[in-house]
């Protein structure tokens, strides 16, 4: 190549640069923050929704991949009827996909986890909100209850962090809504939501993907029927058991005694 | 063989070897203890199961715009040969040290008992039922909880508490980790 042809083609690349491809980058950069933005009020408005509904009823099926000693991953599901009414009120109902229910309520002083099939039941009293009173079922009695930050009231304030990552991956039809299918990452897990955006920007689906756990489990939830006016008596929220239902005590791990039972 | 043929012979052989090194990272598997009760003998438990949020800090490596495609969006089954883990062997390899596992917390559930039945629970247990009766049990049997009991046992209501007897172990059941288990306790008094 002679030095005047490789300069031609210098300036034709300079050129190209210059006219084409740097305003191309600078709208694509502007379309990402506008995205960027709108995913990040998205996710905002769903949390403060969440957290603020004095009541609220929902039916979400479930589905989560097990990752098994063998590294071959199983996929279980539940339909989990969810009722809360805050301050103090809360219901869960489930249904594995074998048919066996359990379920825990709450009715501001007594926290019970009851197991239809097993016939059996556990009450500790811990009178509160049902913000504490769940929290302290996941965390100290390390019950099982997905998704339970989504329904704290704390939701919009835990979110904080991680609304700079929030991307608007697009517009999407789940269960023939139409949502906004955004993502965003934390320290241990990606999450993606589709919320509805007509009417009230509530959830119509969610993944959560462990990005960090062996085999990066998923677990997804379908989200149906929410109303912000569950029709439930109040005797919904304690527990009253069948005949030949067992009590039975509940491990507080650590504490070295059961919970709800009474101090020696 | 041409420069460019050559070079994307070595890069097919680059990535069999990132594959291969995959696979064997796969292959060696978990560790991870089980929990949870399953169908046909799969754990039900898992970091997936709690379908927690996770730690909402942001992460790094954020990587703009999304790629449609991948291993997953394809939905095939793969090579459909058996992968390691799955041999006969394996598997009764797995079950044996389960069973050891199992053995080895009873043992240390009987050491615990052996050592802290006189001077813990004489004074201790005693006052370990409430006024419906239900019986309460101290941490160390949190280690030893059983899905199933060694035995067809005789079920025996005390004071409220049924219990499960397997000739001279006594179990309850009780609400461990989010599951309904069977946990050894000490033999009621007068029996």
């Amino acid at each position: 190549m002679s030095k005047r042809r490789a300069g031609h083609t210098l300036a034709i690349i300079v050129g190209l640069l210059m006219a084409g491809i740097r305003p191309s980058v600078a709208r694509g950069a502007e379309k990402t923050a506008a995205a960027e933005k709108t995913a990040a009020a998205r996710i905002e408005a769903m949390a403060n929704i969440l957290a603020k509904a004095p009541r609220l009823g929902v039916a979400v099926d479930c589905t989560y991949d097990v990752v098994q000693d063998s590294g071959q991953k199983i996929e279980f599901g539940e339909r989990r009827e969810l009722t809360l009414r805050r301050p103090d009120r809360v219901r869960v109902d489930v249904t594995w996909r074998d048919g066996s229910r359990r379920g825990l309520v709450f009715d501001g002083t007594q926290l019970t986890a009851f197991d239809l099939d097993e016939k059996v039941y556990a009450t500790v009293a811990k009178p509160g909100t049902v913000d504490a009173a769940l929290a302290y079922y996941t965390q100290d009695l390390k019950m099982r209850l997905p998704l339970r930050e989504l329904f704290a009231a704390d939701f919009p304030q835990k979110l904080h962090d991680v609304l700079g990552s929030a991307r608007l991956v697009g517009k999407e039809t789940v269960g023939g809504a139409a949502t906004d299918h955004v993502a965003f990452r934390g320290d241990t897990a990606d999450v993606q939501l589709w919320i509805a955006r007509d009417g009230d920007p509530l959830p119509q689906r969610i993944v959560i993907t462990y990005r960090l756990a062996e085999g990066q489990p998923q677990f997804e939830a379908d989200f149906h029927a929410w109303t912000f006016n569950p029709d439930v008596p109040d005797s919904a929220f304690t527990f009253a058991p069948a005949a030949g239902v067992q009590k039975i005590p509940i491990f507080t791990p650590g504490r070295g005694r059961a919970a709800g039972e009474k101090q020696p | 063989m041409s420069r460019p043929s050559r070079r994307a012979l070595i890069l097919a052989a680059s990535t069999l070897a990132v594959v291969a090194l995959v696979d064997g990272v796969a292959a060696r598997g978990g560790g991870r203890g089980g929990g949870g009760r399953g169908g046909g003998g799969f754990s039900r438990g898992g970091p997936a199961a709690g379908g927690s949020l996770g730690q909402n800090r942001p992460a790094g490596g954020m990587d703009r715009g999304y790629n449609g495609r991948g291993p997953a969006a394809d939905g095939k089954f793969g090579a459909l040969h058996p992968s390691q883990g799955e041999r006969q062997g394996q598997w009764q390899e797995r079950h044996e040290e389960r069973q050891e596992r199992r053995t080895e917390r009873r043992e240390d559930w009987q050491d615990y008992a052996d050592d802290h039945y006189d001077d813990h629970y004489d004074g201790y247990y005693g006052g370990y039922y409430d006024a419906a009766g239900a019986a309460a049990v101290g941490a160390a049997a949190a280690a030893a909880v059983y899905w199933t009991l060694p035995c067809e046992p005789v079920v025996m209501a005390i004071g409220g508490t049924v219990y499960y007897v397997c000739g001279s172990e006594w179990y309850i059941r009780a609400y461990s980790d989010g599951d309904v288990v069977y946990t050894m306790v000490p033999v009621p008094t007068g029996r």
